[in-house]
């Protein structure tokens, strides 16, 4: 695997590509239609040239980014750079005003719903607080194999206890906790992740680093983050704004 | 789908009985309203016509109170969210239809017991009068739900609602109306043009519905 996220931002028509070459390999020359190698044997998520606006206020425009299975990617930028909105267009949750994001299965676009493909964390997702822990993975499982992954997880991340206590029960940490399970549950082949280890202790991200560091190699990662630790930990970072 | 759907249906089931509240007020404004209405007639005469338009109009601020709940409190609790990444908008807006479906046809047989037990005592064509409240409360219930989802994501919420839900239910509150007083006051009447129209009024706006809760559903 080359590298995880290739991602480019074109603001106001001037290319300005703010890159960070990846920690073991150097940033290579490649565009989305160039997209060849290892990589096309498995799901690719592409988004192209969006361009995302609130009212009159433009986010960003023209960004383009690859992501695929072999090492975390960051996204960073200062507040209000559209971060999250990024990770939520690529997940499929928002339209995007220009642009557009495609799915590529050995090679071949797939424009069917994302929702099976993606895993989704962010500070917005709200759990229901009605339901336990359990409950919550059984409604978000989609078949019988990921209820039983979620019970290994729930167990991997340190929620076992809490199984059958309601969400709205749940401290912050322990919220976070069972999103990240939520979001892994599926076992879905690309992982969008925004602030991952917000309101976490340190175990709580010592396990959400080895989760990760366990599954990169065959799935595509996109963190979210200003946290140095997070970013540290993705081979590849871009910046918005 | 079909599992998505009835997943979408345990899930809202769970968290509204749990809940409680949302389903308390909606019992509690369906009984209070019937029987203040009951005890305010006292017994006075009355046309059939006018016994009929109260009853819809119980039953339209019941709906009001009740239907808007399924997305408002998706959108206000942030739970939406989760909602879009986990389920595709026909399973969503199938399971939320279901729900108030059953859910104001629960509201709606609370109502016309008291109401036919406070206010009217006599029922001349028990069959149409059946058919005309299960149609006309398919009609409000089918109408709310899409209603619902654009007012919860229009922000303005329990205000917009009514407002909102007014010019598209009115067609549905005049055949409804009709139908009833009909079967109120004549009996041997056979089920007639109404019901048909409300059915159909149900279809069409389940139909449009199915066509445009996708781009009411996901975020610009």
């Amino acid at each position: 695997m080359e590298q995880a996220c290739i991602l480019s931002i074109d603001k106001d028509g001037e290319a300005a590509a703010r890159t960070t070459p990846f920690s073991r390999r150097p940033y290579p020359e490649k565009t989305m239609d160039d997209n060849k190698g290892p990589a096309q044997n498995s799901i690719i998520i592409e988004g192209a040239s969006i361009t995302h606006r609130f009212g009159t206020r433009t986010i960003f425009t023209g960004v383009s980014i690859v992501a695929f299975p072999g090492g975390p990617a960051a996204i960073t930028g200062p507040n209000g750079s559209g971060k999250s909105t990024l990770l939520e267009i690529l997940a499929g949750l928002r339209r995007p005003t220009d642009g557009s994001v495609m799915m590529r299965i050995q090679g071949e676009p797939h424009t069917a719903s994302l929702e099976r493909f993606v895993g989704f964390a962010s500070p917005r997702l709200r759990l229901y607080e009605e339901l336990t822990a359990l409950e919550t993975l059984d409604f978000i499982a989609q078949n019988r194999l990921s209820r039983e992954r979620g019970r290994e997880l729930i167990g991997r991340f340190g929620l076992e206890d809490r199984a059958h206590s309601r969400v709205g029960a749940f401290s912050t940490g322990m919220m976070q906790r069972l999103k990240l399970i939520a979001a892994a549950l599926n076992d879905p082949p690309i992982l969008l992740l925004d602030e991952p280890c917000s309101n976490l202790d340190e175990d709580g991200r010592r396990l959400v680093f080895e989760y990760l560091a366990s599954v990169k190699d065959r799935k595509a990662i996109v963190i979210a983050t200003n946290d140095p630790g997070e970013a540290d930990f993705c081979e590849g970072r871009a910046s918005l704004g | 789908m079909v599992k998505d759907i009835i997943r979408n249906m345990r899930k809202d089931f769970r968290v509204e009985f749990r809940e409680k509240s949302a389903l308390q007020i909606a019992f509690s404004f369906a009984f209070i309203a019937t029987l203040s209405v009951g005890l305010v007639m006292g017994g006075a005469s009355t046309g059939a016509r006018e016994r009929s338009i109260i009853l819809w109009l119980i039953m339209f601020f019941s709906a009001m109170s009740g239907l808007a709940h399924a997305f408002v409190r998706e959108e206000e609790k942030g739970t939406a969210l989760l909602l879009r990444l986990t389920s595709s908008p026909s399973a969503v807006f199938t399971a939320k239809l279901l729900f108030n479906l059953a859910f104001f046809l629960a509201l709606q047989f609370l109502i016309t017991l008291l109401f036919v037990f406070f206010v009217e005592g006599d029922v001349a064509s028990p069959f149409p009068f059946a058919l005309t409240i299960l149609s006309g409360g398919t009609a409000l219930a089918s109408a709310s739900t899409i209603l619902s989802a654009m007012a919860a994501r229009a922000g303005v919420r329990g205000a917009l609602f009514p407002v909102m839900s007014l010019p598209i239910t009115l067609p549905v509150l005049f055949a409804a109306t009709g139908a009833t007083a009909e079967a109120m006051e004549r009996p041997g009447l056979a089920p007639g043009g109404d019901i048909i129209f409300l059915l159909a009024f149900s279809g069409a706006i389940i139909a449009v519905s199915y066509l445009v809760f996708e781009y009411i559903w996901i975020d610009e």
